[in-house]
């Protein structure tokens, strides 16, 4: 199978079973796009502080980073319109059932088992970034990043408890990051 | 035709211009669609967008979808969908070009460290905050917590997302069916 063909389906499954808004799409890089190689886990985090810095939906930024990556703008393409497919199905054909009482009743139970689980799922894919990021491999082994673990927990308190907003966040660790890290 | 240029481009300028993903576009989608182009009305309108909310995929792109299909059918969600999406796709395909392109360079490097680092901390924050609603249930909790370990344990998350539902079909089901004795 053609590496854009690929792409499309890996994009199109994620489309169908992403939940819960922006992060919901993170349960699946690992195994999905990780593990095939289309992308290293770090330049994963990258994707997601540009996601955040500019407008547009992560899922979109990613599919489209990943699409040029391995194939340029055609490849681009391919992947994001694989990622949005399933939305136009839904639409079509599950907003009519959705608007009848039964639809709509069943829907809200499902969805009563799909959100915790969802959250699960995103509490591991923030463990296994957080392992990739935070830990440093040298020449004998793994040791702990200990400016790296000060930076998360300053942006965990930043986005959690003073609300700041993800630009100005990442904007500014930037700023410094360039010109002090080394 | 000029009604369809004119919903691409209602969806163009909100993709173009809103940070922060689906939450923040539906008032603008609201103030776009029902107050200023007066094309569907508020009680729709919010209809279509709660069921755009709770589909699986990308907000934005469910709710540019249904809006058009509502409007002009099939080519009309096409149109809006691709409008929506166009504008990150567009920033994006332009910026992957530079970070490949500089990605060997010192600063930009020392910056990625450093961002790579407080996003960490912002994915944390997010679970944290989608989780809170989970608190008050314990049942949801159990259901988190079998996720997380299933998770660690390398299950397929479309295979736990699909559990869940059926969990969630089991943990509501009506308590008085066949009259408890």
């Amino acid at each position: 199978m053609s590496v854009y063909l690929e792409m499309m389906l890996v994009f199109a499954m994620i489309g169908l079973f992403c939940f819960g808004g922006g992060y919901g799409i993170l349960p699946f890089i690992q195994g999905e796009v990780i593990g095939r190689g289309w992308m290293a886990a770090q330049e994963f985090v990258n994707v997601i502080a540009v996601s955040e810095s500019t407008p547009g939906p992560l899922g979109i930024n990613v599919a489209t980073y990943v699409g040029f990556k391995m194939g340029g703008i055609v490849g681009a393409m391919f992947s994001t319109v694989g990622l949005m497919l399933p939305a136009f199905f839904l639409v079509m054909l599950v907003t009519r059932i959705l608007q009848t009482e039964t639809g709509e009743k069943v829907w809200k139970r499902l969805t009563v088992g799909i959100r915790p689980v969802v959250v699960g799922l995103i509490f591991y894919a923030a463990w296994s970034i957080a392992k990739t990021v935070l830990l440093q491999q040298n020449g004998t082994g793994v040791s702990l990043d200990f400016l790296g673990i000060l930076l998360a927990a300053i942006g965990f308190v930043a986005i959690h408890k003073w609300k700041l907003h993800p630009v100005i966040l990442i904007g500014t660790a930037a700023i410094l990051g360039a010109f002090l890290a080394g | 035709m000029q009604e369809l240029w004119k919903l691409f481009w209602i969806f163009f300028r909100i993709g173009a211009f809103t940070f922060g993903g689906g939450y923040v576009m539906i008032p603008i989608i609201q103030h776009e669609i029902s107050e200023k182009h007066k094309l569907i009305d508020e009680v729709d309108l919010s209809e279509i967008l709660v069921i755009a909310q709770s589909l699986p995929g990308m907000m934005a792109v469910n709710a540019a979808t249904s809006v058009g299909f509502r409007l002009k059918g099939k080519v009309g969600a096409i149109v809006c969908a691709l409008g929506v999406a166009l504008p990150s796709f567009l920033i994006i395909v332009f910026l992957a070009n530079l970070i490949i392109r500089y990605s060997e360079n010192s600063h930009v490097l020392g910056a990625f460290q450093w961002v790579r680092a407080v996003v960490v901390g912002m994915i944390v924050a997010a679970a944290v905050k989608m989780g809170k609603p989970c608190l008050h249930n314990k049942k949801q909790m159990v259901l988190l917590a079998v996720a997380l370990l299933l998770a660690i344990g390398q299950v397929h998350p479309v295979l736990l997302i699909l559990g869940g539902a059926l969990a969630g079909w089991w943990i509501t089901r009506p308590e008085e069916e066949g009259g408890r004795q």
